[in-house]
């Protein structure tokens, strides 16, 4: 039987492409988002690629959807082996221009929807006895600081440190689970070019503050959340994984 | 295909623990493995790494036998154990030589042969520092200020590499309790054999050598060709606990 991922935030970016690094490792994907359309593409690449895939549309910031579809993957496959939390979202504006109202969905869609993901993702792999692992997509911005993105930077140091807390409890769980941050540096994807838009400027933004001279892709990450997922790194937990091509550091 | 297909590697260290384990896992995908050591035998380079003259001849013989170089692990190290009180100078300056001298001579020196390679330059440096240079550990001082010192070499390697238009990346992996003939020597078989010794480690282990050769592996691969500057911790969530 193969073992079990659930990747949200699968429609796109990041978590779109760890799905199909995944189901190349011989997972089964399940992917999860909000857009049935964009969902079923994900799935349609990871069958023509030959792997094995099935959609579930759902809220990420509700409890009541958690409890469904971790419900439903304990039912029908009897295990989980990796989850990634990877669904987000992201806006820069100047802390003066930041309303409330803006912070606390930012919370809700980065943090809670992290908090609740890792609650039940713990829960299913301790209840179905699954050495899982658990990946939540932070950020580079969770450690360092980033101009007119507080709110961003303080949900992804929020999702860093939880991270380190829920490791400490899956660790004593039979079998262990594990629990990671992938903190990843300027990745262009929709995230970034829904924000500031698609231009030389951005790509050269997105290049130049980097110790590398490339871009970071999404595949990038993917194959971080490939290492992280599986038995290669059975002693790694508790950490935050920053894959950022020297940014952070320079 | 295997992930080090074509590829050359130079490993410090390697006649036992971590480097033996990383110069079989290597072999394993591929890559053309290089093994040095203080203590040579077999196939195994003889090489101080403090040595600049020894670096090299070691690396001009990897490269006399493979024809190139694109890794290297700069995992020779060496172990100190006893209270700050009594620490004499010279335990001191062995853990500074060893760990981290030797590690700058061998990022100077593999850098200047992955340059001779071609232009930008590529390959991937690692070192092996430990989790006593994030944090105190009881009675590794001069170790864990020598790891410390290395780990921050790498990630000002890391950055100046890159930023010369290099794609040499350079990263620490940062070991927790790890069981090898080094730390078998401070510790006898009834330690490891004890778990009340590893429950303060969130996953109640140590480390195999073979779990840091994996994240060897990966860090010298092309999975993690946007990874540069970072520590590794492969620790079973040691660097958690509250407990030193």
């Amino acid at each position: 039987m193969k073992p079990v991922a659930l990747v949200t935030g699968a429609t796109s970016g990041i978590g779109r492409e760890g799905a199909l690094w995944l189901a190349r490792d011989g997972f089964h994907v399940i992917a999860c988002g909000r857009n049935a359309e964009r969902g079923a593409a994900t799935v349609a690449a990871i069958l023509a690629a030959g792997g094995s895939a099935e959609f579930m549309a759902f809220d990420i910031t509700v409890e009541g959807e958690w409890a469904r579809v971790t419900a439903s993957i304990a039912e029908r496959h009897g295990r989980l082996d990796a989850l990634v939390n990877s669904g987000g979202a992201f806006f820069a504006k100047p802390l003066p221009d930041t309303s409330l109202e803006d912070f606390r969905g930012l919370w809700e869609t980065d943090v809670e929807s992290v908090v609740l993901g890792t609650k039940y993702g713990l829960r299913t792999m301790r209840d179905t006895r699954s050495a899982g692992s658990i990946i939540n997509i932070s950020s580079l911005a969770g450690l360092i600081g980033l101009e007119d993105c507080s709110a961003y930077c303080a949900a992804k140091a929020a999702v860093t440190h939880f991270s380190k807390i829920a490791a400490v409890e899956g660790g004593g769980f039979d079998p262990p689970v594990r629990v990671n941050s992938l903190n990843p540096g300027v990745i262009l994807t929709e995230m970034i070019t829904g924000a500031y838009g698609d231009s030389d400027a951005v790509r050269g933004f997105v290049k130049d503050g980097n110790a590398l001279d490339m871009v970071g892709e999404a595949r990038h990450i993917a194959a971080a959340i490939a290492w992280l997922a599986g038995p290669r790194s059975r002693m790694v937990t508790g950490t935050a994984h920053v894959v950022d091509g020297g940014r952070g550091s320079d | 295909m295997a992930a080090l297909t074509g590829k050359v590697a130079l490993v410090t260290g390697a006649a036992s623990g971590i480097g033996a384990a990383t110069c079989a896992r290597f072999a394993r995908e591929g890559a053309g493995v290089f093994g040095t050591d203080v203590h040579a035998f077999g196939e195994i380079f003889p090489h101080d790494v403090t040595s600049e003259e020894q670096w090299d001849t070691a690396i001009a013989a990897c490269v006399a036998r493979f024809g190139r170089l694109d890794i290297l692990v700069s995992n020779a190290g060496t172990a100190q154990a006893g209270p700050i009180v009594d620490l004499d100078m010279e335990q001191f300056r062995e853990q500074s030589r060893v760990h981290v001298e030797g590690a700058f001579l061998g990022i100077r020196a593999a850098a200047a042969q992955m340059r001779r390679q071609g232009s930008p330059a590529s390959g991937s440096i690692i070192a092996v520092a430990s989790v006593a240079g994030l944090k105190p550990i009881m009675q590794t001082s001069a170790y864990g200020t020598a790891k410390a010192a290395l780990i921050n070499l790498t990630r000002s390697a890391g950055v100046e590499l890159g930023r010369k238009g290099d794609r040499i990346r350079v990263n620490a992996i940062c070991p927790g309790g790890t069981r090898t003939p080094m730390t078998e020597a401070l510790f006898a078989e009834a330690y490891w054999a004890e778990p009340a010794n590893f429950a303060d480690v969130p996953l109640k282990d140590y480390c195999r050598p073979e779990d840091v050769a994996e994240a060897c592996l990966y860090l010298a691969s092309d999975d993690a060709e946007f990874v540069t500057a970072s520590q590794l911790v492969v620790d079973g969530g040691w660097m958690l606990s509250s407990r030193i």
